[in-house]
Formats: structure tokens, C-alpha cells, sequence
């Protein structure tokens, strides 16, 4: 079983491109399961995605920090036994430092064979994040295999130019794309780049 | 094996002293979901019997393991409720309080809570945007509730001799404003139009410490709990701490101070860039409890002698790890971060719903008998 985790801020856009990456993989004969970790109300419809042959289960934790590790170990533990999906996506909050996450995964679990980590930017909110809260913007970009750079409709070329450098200064080894997650056809763009 | 010297009681005030106690004194940060697994009890039922039943669920659990030092009263979800929070009760699928962030708060809201202050907010507006509360009546009824229910909590605790580390927890006027307007819109507040935010923040430490004071002297405490889970180094840069959240937290700590009582606080993710500003504060006028993000050998490098560190045992090595791990860790954090004293055992955070008997247990055994056998 693999793990996708998907960081990045509340309102960055994690929960489009979730469902996206979902089907994707689904259209691609992949089993899914998606873990749902946003701090404020879910924004995924586990309905409809259940509907759509998707298995969704809510992850809680009491504080952003500590017991989501426990919880989320456990919660993987419970989706392999129920569905033994070929993929597990992670929709983190918006305060976790995956590199955190990631920490006690491998500390303590042994039932996922392989992660990878996605990191969204909001390339509207950017300029304040980096200024105001950039000691946790650079974790989540720190820790990504893949950085994606979404609502870049919304600003100008040469803002989207800016973020892909800082990121990729931020982190060397990771595949930076720039996309706007509301056009569907996006993923197409970062598919590649999803093992 | 040596036998115990001293009370809970003086054990606990001679940490928070900065002395060495006989042995290290024992916190374990019962949550009433932890309380309820360590008890076989359903925590999904019992939170809906309202404070009573789930404080009884923690002197169960207290009795039932042998007791240890330091406690609290419950903190249920009602506790966090009429703070103005939106919670979801603990179920059987997810036995922990989850608070539920969101927009509770707009803009606007900020000028009202300059003016009427953040209580008073609460009441005529917040309370109804975040719970099923219909009117002031039910919400009295309720907040009643949870004051007579800590009361008895805390003369149930004195009758069995623990320390009450303190009556209800206060979340800091940042993380308050955070957790209502949510995180990221509340930073834009910071980053567009600080200075409403300020005004709010200003009003909101004088109502901090206000309502601090006349709850340790209602509860006859010197002791009083300051929660932040958001102002640490690893999600805001020292810039936004110094202008935001420390100058606040200086003028709570020193009001406090000046009147006996001290400040204990809670401080989730890493503080590893926020530590030094702790030794700027009067000696012995406050504690920190570390939830194992920060390196809390290097917060005794940096503190030793100057306040009281609470220790760290991770929820996941309470939940997933072996009770011979979670020994060694104890030990190691006996050893390292109470040499000289000034260190009391507890848990990272709160002990998790999903903490293992033998788990608990081997904290419990392991503070009680590793320094005496020595």
C-alpha cells in the first residue's frame, strides 16, 4: 500500500486537487482510499466519493501536533484491513509539517510501502505566507516530491516565476509544477511525475 | 529501594520550585478519552452525561492505577464548548474532542471584541454560531455545570492529596482569536490590518488575567494554565512572536507573578527559535509543558534553574511503542532534564485515547521507583 500525503495551507486548493488525483489513479485500474485531516470542516463529499467507488475515512485529531501520528497510523491500519487499497491519499491539515508525519510513519508503521509527498502553494496568498508564516511554508515545501504551484491563474507570469524559484531553492529534489487545479486538465501535468 | 519522603503535594512544589524532590513528581495529563480506554469505559456514551460522569471517569482511572502527583479537573468537550469553541463530542469511530476550525469569526468581529471584550463576545454572538446553544439561559445552565463540576473535581482530587496543577485551561488571546477566525484568515488579519487585531488582543489579556485571577482565588490555586498551540517558531517567524504574542504573554506572566500564582504553559509544536525568550521572565514565575516537537534537552540547557519543565512522552510512543521504551524514555528524562530538579514526568500533549495499558503503566511504575532505586 502507498501513501500520498498532501500538504500545503487551508483554502491552497489541497482538496481539488485530491479528488483529481483520485480519479486519476482510479481511471488507471488503481484501488483508492483517502484520509480526510483538514482542521476545518471536510471539505471532501465522502458520499459522493463513495458513490464514485472511493473509500473516504475521516482521520480527527484533538490538536494539530501529536495525536494525529497515532491516529493516522492507526487509520491506515483500518483501511488496509477494510479495503486493501493500492493507494492511500492523505489530506493533511493545514498546520502539519509532513516531515513530522513522516517521521513517526517510519518509526512506527510498517504497512505502507512507499510515500511520496505533494505539496500545494496558493500562489494568491504566497507573498503573505512567505512573510508571515514562512518557517512553516518552508517545511511543507522542504518535505514535498512534488511542489504544486496551483491558482496560478490568479496572478501574474512573473509571480509564478518567482515562487517556482524560491521553492526550488527551497528544495532541489523536488518536481515543481504550476497549474490551476480548478481546470481539470491540470493533471495531466503532475500525473507524470505521481509514481 | 528507598521509600518516598514526600507528600504529592510537596513533591510538586518542590519541582516547581526548582528543588529536587524525593523522586520525580508524576502528571500524567489525563484526557477524559484516555480515562475512559484505560477504564474500559465508552467515552462516545459517558460525554453525553454531562460533567460529572466524565470526572468521574478520571478519579476512576486515578484510583483504579494507584494515583500519581499532579492532576487536573476534567477537561471535557462542555469545558471547551463555552469557550466559544466548535467541538465534536468524542464518538466510537473518533474517541478524541476534535475542535472543529472554520471562519467562526469575520472581520468585523474584532471592533465588537475591542469593545465588549472576548467573554461577552462569546455570549451574545460566537456561542451561537458554533454550538446548539438557543439562548443565555441554556448557556448559564451549562457553563454552571462545568464550574460546579471542576469544583468537586478539584475536592476530590485534595481528598486523595494530589496537587491540582490548575482549575480550567485558558487558551492564550492569539490562539483564541487563531482558532476562532482560523488560522490562515487570521494571519492575513496580521499581515493586512494588524492593528484591529491588536485592540482585540489588548482587551483580551486584560480579560485574561481578570478572569485568571478570580478563578485561582474562586479555586484557592497558585497555579494558572496558558495554552498556545500556534505561535511557536516552527509556524510563525520571531517577527510576528515578538510583535504579536509575546508582549502579551509578558504582561500575563508578570500580573500573575505579582499577585503568587504561577503561569503554566502549554506549548504545542516546536519552540526550539522561542525558548531564550522564556528566561526573560521572572524566575520560578511560570513552567513550560513541551508536547516532544521541541527539544526539551536543550529547553533544560537554556532554562535550567529558571522554571519548571514538564516532560514529553509522545502519543505515539505512548499508543505504538513498548512499555520498555516508554521506561527508557522516562528514565532518560529523569535523568537529563531533572538532574537538579525542576522537572515533572507527564505526557506530551495529553495522554491519547489510544495509550496502551502497559504503556501507561510503565510511566507510572517508572517514576515512582527509578529514582528511589537508585
Amino acid at each position: 500500500m502507498k501513501l500520498l500525503l498532501i500538504a500545503g495551507f487551508l483554502g491552497s486548493g489541497k482538496t481539488t486537487l485530491l479528488i483529481q488525483i483520485a480519479h486519476h489513479l482510479v481511471s488507471a485500474s488503481q484501488s483508492i482510499a483517502i484520509v480526510e485531516n483538514e482542521m476545518g470542516e471536510i471539505g471532501v463529499d465522502g458520499d459522493y466519493l463513495n458513490l464514485e467507488g472511493l473509500q473516504v475515512q475521516e482521520l480527527f485529531g484533538g490538536c494539530i501536533c501529536c495525536t494525529l501520528s497515532t491516529g493516522l497510523i492507526s487509520t491506515l491500519e483500518k483501511v488496509e484491513e477494510l479495503y486493501h487499497p493500492d493507494t492511500v491519499i492523505l489530506e493533511a491539515t493545514g498546520a502539519a509539517r509532513p516531515g513530522d508525519i513522516l517521521n513517526n510513519l517510519n518509526t512506527y508503521q510498517s504497512r505502507v510501502d512507499g510515500i511520496q509527498v505533494i505539496t500545494v502553494v496558493d500562489a494568491n496568498r504566497y507573498p503573505m505566507l512567505k512573510e508571515m508564516m514562512e518557517p512553516l511554508l518552508t517545511a511543507q515545501v522542504e518535505a514535498a516530491d512534488i511542489v504544486v504551484i496551483n491558482k496560478i491563474d490568479q496572478v501574474e507570469p512573473e509571480q509564478v516565476d518567482l515562487i517556482k524559484k524560491e521553492t526550488a531553492d527551497l528544495n532541489k529534489e523536488a518536481v515543481i509544477e504550476a497549474i490551476s487545479a480548478e481546470n481539470k486538465s491540470s493533471i495531466n501535468i503532475i500525473a507524470d511525475a505521481l509514481q | 529501594m528507598q521509600k518516598e519522603t514526600m507528600t504529592s503535594i510537596e513533591r510538586v512544589e518542590c519541582a516547581l520550585n526548582l528543588e529536587k524532590p524525593d523522586r520525580v513528581p508524576i502528571w500524567p495529563d489525563v484526557t477524559t478519552s484516555a480515562a475512559a480506554a484505560l477504564t474500559d469505559e465508552k467515552i462516545w456514551e459517558i460525554t453525553h452525561q454531562g460533567f460529572d460522569a466524565e470526572q468521574d471517569l478520571e478519579l476512576k482511572l486515578f484510583d483504579e492505577y494507584g494515583g500519581w502527583d499532579a492532576v487536573n479537573p476534567a477537561l471535557t468537550a462542555d469545558v471547551f464548548a463555552v469557550g466559544g469553541n466548535k467541538i465534536i463530542k468524542a464518538t466510537e469511530e473518533s474517541p478524541e474532542i476534535q475542535f472543529v476550525e472554520g471562519e467562526w469569526t469575520k472581520y468585523e468581529d474584532y471592533e465588537i471584541i475591542a469593545e465588549i471584550g472576548w467573554f461577552q463576545f462569546v455570549t451574545d454572538h460566537l456561542i451561537y454560531r458554533v454550538s446548539d446553544i438557543k439562548d443565555k439561559a441554556e448557556y448559564d445552565k451549562l457553563y454552571g455545570e462545568v464550574i460546579n463540576g471542576t469544583l468537586r473535581g478539584m475536592a476530590e482530587y485534595q481528598k486523595r492529596g494530589a496537587f491540582i496543577l490548575y482549575a480550567q485551561p485558558n487558551n492564550h488571546p492569539f490562539f483564541t482569536l487563531s482558532l476562532a477566525r482560523s488560522m490562515v484568515k487570521f494571519t492575513e488579519d496580521l499581515f493586512y490590518r494588524p492593528e484591529m487585531v491588536e485592540r482585540a488582543l489588548k482587551k483580551m489579556t486584560e480579560e485574561f488575567i481578570e478572569f485568571g485571577l478570580m478563578l485561582c482565588e474562586m479555586a484557592n490555586l497558585k497555579n494558572t494554565k496558558v495554552i498556545e498551540e500556534r505561535a511557536g517558531g516552527a509556524i510563525y517567524p520571531l517577527r510576528v512572536f515578538d510583535r504579536f504574542w509575546w508582549p502579551y504573554t509578558q504582561q500575563i506572566v508578570e500580573a500573575f507573578h505579582s499577585r503568587g500564582i504561577m503561569s503554566s504553559f502549554h506549548l504545542d509544536t516546536c519552540w526550539d527559535k522561542n525558548l531564550h525568550y522564556f528566561k526573560e521572565l521572572p524566575r520560578k514565575s511560570a513552567m513550560i509543558e513541551l508536547d516532544g516537537t521541541t527539544n526539551i534537552f536543550a529547553a533544560k540547557d537554556i532554562l535550567r534553574n529558571h522554571m519548571c519543565i514538564a516532560s514529553d512522552i509522545h502519543p505515539a510512543l505512548m499508543s505504538l511503542g513498548k512499555p520498555e521504551e516508554v521506561a527508557a524514555y522516562c528514565r532518560k528524562v529523569i535523568d537529563e532534564v531533572g538532574d537538579d530538579g525542576g522537572h515533572i514526568l507527564s505526557t506530551a500533549c495529553g495522554l491519547p485515547a489510544a495509550a496502551k495499558k502497559e504503556n501507561f503503566i510503565a510511566m507510572l511504575e517508572t517514576g515512582k521507583t527509578y529514582e528511589l532505586s537508585k
